[in-house]
C-alpha cells in the first residue's frame, strides 16, 4: 500500500516537472514594453500621498483653531444683562424732547456748583446751552416750577419729566428773580427704572392748563387748614407761611396780591402785573419735600406793595 | 526576498508613492506565470491571451489605489485574470478551444535551449500538454493555478471561490486522471 502511494507520488512530481519544463511561455516583449508605459504614465499622475496624509489633519486642526478664537471673540464682545438694559434706557430716554438734554446739561451744572462752588455765571452758561436746544415756542415758555404729583414725586429719585427739568432751572437763572441760593440736591438717577415708570411719570406730569389747575383749585381749596403742604403751594386762595416755629402752615390769602397767587408755579412777573403788588423771595426758601441746601426762609409771596 | 520586497509592500510602493520600480520588480515575479495562466486557459489562443494579459495588467494599474495587501498580491493578480477570463468567455459564449498540437511554441524553445536534457522527454511533453487541455475545465484550472503560479491549494480556492477541500480534491481527479493517460516510459 505505501509503495502504491509512493509510486503515485513520484508520478505526481514527474507529471508536474514534465509540465514546468515544457511551460516556458513568455510574453512577448513588446505587451511588456506597453504595460511599462502605461505604468510609467500612471505613476506620474500618482498624487504624493505623503502631501495629502497631512492636508486632512493640518485643516481640521485649522478649522478648530479659527472656530475657537471666533467663539471667545464673540463671548468676550457680547453684551452683558446690565448693557442691555443701559441700552434699552438709552433708547427709551433718547426719543423725549430736548429737554432732557436740558436736564443732563442743567444736572450737570448744579453737580458743578454743588461741587465745585462754580459761579452763576457757568450756570447761566449751561442753561442758555440748554436753551439753545429747545424751540422757538419752548423758549417762549416761561420757566417756572410745577406741582409734583404724588406720583412723579415718588420717582424723584429715578428721573424727572420735562417740566420739573425746567422747574429744576434755578431760578437765579432767571434775571427776574431775586439772587437766592435755592438748589435741589437731585438724585442720580436709578438705572433700573423701567419703561413703566417712565410712561407714569410722563402722563403724570402731563399738567393740564393754567386756568384749568386755577379752577380746580378754587374748588378744592376753600379750606386752607385742611390742605396738605403740596396741595397749598398750588392752591390760589391759600399760602403757605412758616409760623414763628419755622412749621409750614396753610393760611387764606388775605389781600388781592396773594388772592390768585400760586406759590409753586407763579413768577415775579405775575404777581407784580396785580397793581401795588410786589414779589417777595427770600434767599433760602425751601418747599415741602424738596431737599434743599438751605431752608428757613420763607416761601415767594406776593404781598401788597405798601406792606413791604 | 525581505519583508520589504514582498509583492504586497512592491504594490503598496506603486500604488501610493507612483514607485516605478517597484512595479517592474512585481511584472518581472509574476509576467509568466500569469501569462501562461492565460494562455493554457484560453488553450494556447495566443492572440487572446495577449489581449488579455496586457487587459488584467491595465486593470491592476487603473485601480491600483483600491488594492488593499487583505490578500497575497498573487492571488489578487489571479483574480483579476481569472475574471477576465470569464467575462471573454460570457462575451463570445463559446470557449475558446485550439489545437494543442499546433500550439507547442513554448516546449520547441525549451528544446532548443536546453537540448541534450529534454530532448528524450520532448514527447511525453507534448502528450502531458494535450492531455491537460483535455482534463475538465475544473480540474483543468486548478491544475494551471497550481503549477504555473505555484499556489498553495488554499490560495487555488481563494482564487476560484471554492472551498479547500473542493480544491484538493478538484487537484486529485486532475492528476489522478493524467496519471492514467499519460505512457510508463514518461512516469
Amino acid at each position: 500500500m505505501s509503495d502504491h502511494s509512493d509510486n503515485q507520488l513520484d508520478s505526481d512530481r514527474k507529471i508536474s516537472g514534465l509540465y514546468r519544463t515544457g511551460s516556458t511561455a513568455q510574453p512577448p516583449a513588446h505587451i511588456d514594453q506597453a504595460i511599462r508605459a502605461k505604468a510609467q504614465q500612471s505613476a506620474k499622475l500618482t498624487p504624493q500621498r505623503t502631501r495629502s496624509r497631512w492636508a486632512v489633519p493640518v485643516s481640521m486642526a485649522a478649522i478648530l483653531v479659527l472656530s475657537v478664537s471666533l467663539i471667545s471673540l464673540i463671548h468676550k464682545e457680547a453684551p452683558t444683562v446690565s448693557d442691555i438694559n443701559d441700552d434699552i434706557t438709552e433708547k427709551e430716554i433718547a426719543p423725549q424732547s430736548p429737554a432732557v438734554t436740558i436736564k443732563q446739561k442743567v444736572q450737570k451744572s448744579k453737580i458743578g456748583l454743588l461741587n465745585d462752588q462754580a459761579s452763576p455765571a457757568s450756570i447761566n452758561e449751561s442753561i442758555d446751552m440748554s436753551q439753545n436746544d429747545l424751540s422757538v415756542e419752548q423758549k417762549q415758555q416761561k420757566i417756572k416750577p410745577i406741582k409734583p404729583s404724588s406720583s412723579s414725586r415718588n420717582n424723584l429719585a429715578s428721573t424727572k419729566t420735562e417740566e420739573e427739568l425746567t422747574a429744576d432751572v434755578p431760578m437765579e437763572t432767571n434775571n427776574e428773580m431775586p439772587q437766592q441760593s435755592f438748589q435741589r440736591i437731585i438724585p442720580q438717577p436709578e438705572s433700573q427704572s423701567s419703561t413703566h415708570e417712565l410712561s407714569e411719570i410722563a402722563a403724570a406730569s402731563a399738567e393740564p392748563s393754567t386756568e384749568l389747575k386755577r379752577d380746580r383749585h378754587s374748588e378744592n381749596n376753600k379750606n386752607c387748614a385742611l390742605l396738605s403742604q403740596n396741595a397749598c403751594l398750588d392752591s390760589e386762595e391759600c399760602s403757605l407761611i412758616l409760623d414763628e416755629q419755622k412749621q409750614f402752615v396753610c393760611k387764606r390769602s388775605m389781600n388781592h396780591c396773594d388772592v390768585g397767587f400760586i406759590q409753586r408755579s407763579d413768577t415775579k412777573e405775575s404777581c407784580e402785573t396785580k397793581q401795588e403788588c410786589v414779589y417777595v423771595s427770600e434767599p433760602c426758601f425751601c418747599p415741602p419735600d424738596i431737599f434743599c441746601v438751605c431752608s428757613g426762609d420763607q416761601l415767594p409771596q406776593c404781598r401788597p406793595q405798601e406792606a413791604n | 526576498m525581505s519583508y520589504d520586497n514582498n509583492d504586497e509592500n512592491l504594490m503598496l510602493k506603486f500604488s501610493h508613492n507612483g514607485d516605478i520600480s517597484a512595479f517592474d520588480v512585481l511584472y518581472m515575479r509574476h509576467k509568466a506565470p500569469l501569462f501562461r495562466y492565460i494562455l493554457k486557459q484560453t488553450r494556447h489562443n495566443n492572440a487572446l491571451t495577449e489581449e488579455l494579459f496586457q487587459e488584467v495588467w491595465s486593470n491592476l494599474i487603473r485601480a491600483r489605489e483600491q488594492y488593499q495587501p487583505s490578500a497575497r498580491f498573487s492571488t489578487y493578480l489571479f483574480q483579476i485574470a481569472r475574471n477576465r477570463i470569464i467575462d471573454h468567455v460570457r462575451r463570445v459564449s463559446v470557449r475558446p478551444v485550439s489545437d494543442p498540437e499546433t500550439n507547442h511554441e513554448d516546449i520547441a524553445n525549451v528544446t532548443n535551449d536546453n537540448p541534450d536534457q529534454y530532448a528524450h522527454n520532448i514527447d511525453c511533453i507534448e502528450q502531458l500538454q494535450v492531455y491537460v487541455s483535455k482534463l475538465p475545465d475544473e480540474q483543468h484550472e486548478t491544475f494551471i493555478l497550481k503549477h504555473e503560479g505555484d499556489h498553495s491549494l488554499g490560495h487555488i480556492a481563494e482564487i476560484t471561490g471554492v472551498t479547500l477541500e473542493t480544491a484538493k480534491s478538484r487537484l486529485r481527479y486532475a492528476m489522478k486522471k493524467l496519471r492514467a493517460l499519460m505512457p510508463e516510459e514518461c512516469l
